[in-house]
Formats: C-alpha cells, structure tokens, sequence
C-alpha cells in the first residue's frame, strides 16, 4: 500500500516494538541508565493493542529474578504482583482418575518456591506506569507495520500502518497515514512469531545455522470460585489425559487474587 | 530482538517473563553504552555477550534438551527423560547426551489427512466445556471490519488445490478463534477457503503451522485484536 503522501517522522534514541515485559523493562532500564548518567535519552514504545496488556495472555507464574533487578521495591511501588506459591503439585491424569508426582524426582530448578502468581496483563499495564512515570512515551493502538531500513541497509527505525484503508485496498473518509518512527536503535518485542522478527530474521538470514524454532499454543480461562474451593497459592501441573502420548503438552490450574483461577491448556 | 520474539521462553518451567524482562535490560544496558559512545544503527554485540553471561542463559542451557526428548519418545517416556537430564544438567552442569537437535520445523511435521483418524470430541456442555465462537466472544476480540484481510495467502488457490486433498484444510481445525473456513455449496461441492479475520486473536498459528506457508500474518489496523481484561 503506497501513498503518495509523505508519512510524518519522528526521532528517538531507542524505538521499541511492542509493550511486553521485554519492551516495557527495556525502555524502564535506559531511562533508568540515563538518569544515572544524568543524560537525556528519548525512547517510545509501540503497543498494537487498544491498550497495554489487551493482547498479554499467560498464566502465569513468574520468576521476579529480573524483576527484583529492574525495580527492587517493586513491593512499595504497588505491582499487582501479590500470590506467592505456597504449593505446587504435578498430575498425571487419566480418563477417569490422576495420578501425583512427589515433588522431589524434580529438580530444584522445577520448584515454584518463591515465584508468584499474576495476572500478566495487570503486570504490564503497571509496568508501562512505571515506564511512563521515567518519561518513556507509551503509544498502545498503533501496530508497528513495516520496517525501515536507511541507505546502508541498517533498521532505522518502524513505521505504523496506515488507518482507514477499506476493504478493497482503497483509502476511505477516516484515512490517516502511518507514522515513522526513527531511532538510533530499535528493538523488537513482539512476542512470539512477530511480523516484523520473521522479516527481519529473513532479511538478516538470523535463522542460518540454527535448529528451527518450535512453537506451542495455549488456551486460557480465567474462571471465579467460591471462596470455600479457592485455595490461594496452590499452583497444579498436569500431563497426560485428554492428550495422546505423541501429542506433547498438558494443563494447569494457579489459584490467585480473590478466588481466581487461571487454567490453561497447552501443547508445544 | 528481546524476549518471545528470539525464543527466550523456558519449556518444562513453563516461564519466560523473567527472560523477557531481562533480554529488555541487557538490551537496554548495549544500547545505553553505544548511544552513550555515540554510535548509531550498528549491531549491538554487547547484548550477544551479556547474553551468553546472564542468568537467562543459564536458565536455558540446563533445559535444552526437554523439549528434543518430548518430541522424539513422547510423554510417558519422555518426561522422566528430560527429568534426568534436568537433573544432570543441576547437579553437574552437564548433560550426558550432549546438545539434542530439534527436529523439523512445526509446519513440516503434519501427517497427510488419510493416515489420521479424526479424533471425535464431546460436545460442548455450556458448563465447563465451551464452544469456539463464544470464547472467541469473551475474548472481546474487535477488528474495523471494512479493512484488508490482515491474512495474507501468498497464492491464493492453495488451501483448496493442495491443503484440502492433503490435510482436509487444517486451518480449519488448528486456528483456536474459526478464522478458517471451508464451505460447500448446498451440492456439497464446490469449497470455498473463507477468512473471518475480524476474529483473529493474533495467535500467528496459522502463520506458523500451515503446511505451505502460505498464511502470511501482517498487523491489521491498530487497537484491533483482542480485549483481555486480566488475563
């Protein structure tokens, strides 16, 4: 879709697709280096969603390892970041019965002891506070559609698609062109199997000399139970049943917050 | 690229937000040193080596092959497998076999549709199991109608010329919103590949899984997709 209309620009230090826990700690982490060095860097985040954490669905237990890193007094700060695991189970599941695992033929690594339960979607939208709060520009909205590339061949930047094109290819009355977004460097943070990663993965040949990449999808309920079947904390795995042995993947269930459970099934 | 999109996720832990959140830092921290050298649009070989020197890649490194010994015995097999291996990997730093390749990639492994047998699911009970269309609706999932399809077929003849004689259109079955329909005429001839692209979770299955890669996922209007309150 060309135009002839020259698209607006804008220039940054850092532009940055996508406002996930990979884009929104990136752009926390330079301003927070530049305020340290008492220099002035100018970083956007691009968010396809209508707005920060619509499209984040995971489960989701999380490692603060890296949080504890990027925000120390995440705790003060507020992040709904508040079910720790207390107990963590692993099922094998038949038609008609389950089957538990003792905790210790996992290694250590497997534990959930010290991780938490979260809504990711919560973390993000806090995270993007935090990343504003520092003079990040959090743009949600705008998809990051084409890749720009200067005279040398290197990435320059993004631009966003153009609104209101019809759809037969044909601009209506609510026509506005897209956006470029320049910057000095520009990271990628779509999530997995972004549009933009794939063409540049392509062009740049990053997939050379590498085993593919293997990918599992998830679906998610998040269900509401009475208080006497919550059981806040409590994290369980399962494998087996309604999957065949050759269909890898498997269920979990993390009670959190006030009677939530999330419950996902996945297959890589 | 930081976080999913260069694969930082950790299979049997199930987790990558950590890994996520600091490829962004160590990212954060090359481009800072750079900038603050002031270098521009060059490759961050920094990010490389606080990679290879990160807890992310110690994360990894120990679950490298899980997902290689899933693939090739299965679950029951498999499971206690990569569990030693898991085991090895903690205690000793190493694993007895080595790095195990992945196979094929995930759109060359499908089985032709004559040597599978459908797999006969119950109904939908309305109480704890649900129909696509109205997860898709709790899922708040809006999209401007009048826009271009945001799926582009690369060649558009494929899904009934190749994909249905070979793999009965498996896009109709793996898409988890019913994006992918092929409908018949009242004969019961005739199929015609259809695209509801307005329900699209943005998921990229299709994108990955279709056996011609020949679904192209490219962002659709921004704000659209799904609406996920907590999720």
């Amino acid at each position: 879709m060309t135009s002839p209309t020259p698209r607006e620009t804008m220039e940054f230090d850092v532009v940055i697709v996508g406002a996930g826990p990979a884009g929104l700690s990136a752009a926390i982490r330079l301003k927070q280096l530049a305020a340290e060095a008492g220099k002035e860097i100018t970083v956007c985040v691009l968010e396809k969603g209508s707005e920060v954490g619509a499209h984040i669905l995971s489960g989701a237990v999380i490692d603060p390892i890296s949080l504890n890193e990027l925000i120390p007094d995440w705790k003060e700060k507020g992040a709904p970041i508040d079910t720790p695991v207390t107990d963590d189970r692993f099922l094998y599941l038949g038609p008609s019965g389950s089957l538990r695992f003792p905790n210790f033929l996992f290694p250590p690594l497997m534990s959930n002891h010290g991780n938490y339960i979260v809504s990711l979607g919560n973390v993000c939208r806090w995270l993007a506070k935090q990343a504003e709060e520092l003079g990040v520009e959090v743009y949600p909205g705008f998809a990051a559609a084409e890749v720009l590339y200067d005279e040398k061949g290197s990435v320059k930047g993004v631009a966003t698609g153009d609104m209101g094109i019809g759809r037969d290819g044909k601009p209506k009355a609510s026509f506005t062109r897209g956006m470029e977004l320049h910057g000095k460097y520009t990271f990628i943070g779509e999530g997995v199997r972004g549009s933009l990663a794939k063409q540049l993965m392509a062009r740049f040949k990053l997939g050379e000399n590498c085993d593919p990449q293997k990918f599992g999808i998830g679906l998610k309920e998040l269900w509401q139970l009475p208080p006497e079947k919550h059981k806040r904390g409590l994290v369980v795995h399962t494998m087996g049943w309604p999957l065949t042995d050759d269909t890898g993947g498997g269920s979990f269930m993390y009670h959190f917050g006030e009677g939530l459970v999330s419950i996902v099934r996945a297959a890589p | 690229m930081i976080g999913c999109s260069a694969g930082f996720v950790n299979l049997p832990r199930i987790k990558g937000s950590h890994n996520a959140m600091k490829t962004g830092m160590m990212a954060a921290e090359a481009a800072f040193e750079a900038l603050s050298a002031g270098r521009s649009g060059d490759e961050l070989k920094a990010y490389a080596y606080l990679y290879e020197h990160s807890h992310v890649y110690k994360d990894l490194k120990r679950v490298r092959n899980v997902k290689p010994f899933w693939s090739r015995l299965g679950t029951l097999l498999g499971v206690p497998v990569g569990a030693f291996d898991m085991w090895t990997n903690q205690l000793f730093g190493l694993s007895v076999f080595g790095t195990l390749k992945h196979g094929k990639a995930d759109y060359a492994t499908l089985k032709p549709a004559r040597d599978c047998k459908p797999i006969a699911y119950p109904k939908p009970d309305g109480i704890v199991s649900f129909d696509k269309l109205s997860s898709v609706f709790l899922s708040s999932t809006n999209h401007e109608e009048d826009q271009p399809i945001h799926l582009k077929l690369k060649d558009p003849s494929i899904p009934i010329a190749r994909n249905l004689p070979e793999y009965a259109e498996p896009a109709q079955r793996y898409c988890p919103a019913g994006v992918y329909e092929v409908v018949y005429d009242n004969s019961g001839g005739n199929p015609r590949f259809v695209i509801n692209a307005q329900n699209c979770v943005h998921c990229k299955t299709c994108d990955i899984k279709d056996p011609a890669q020949n679904i192209n996922w490219v962002t659709p209007e921004g704000g659209g997709g799904p609406n996920y309150p907590n999720m």
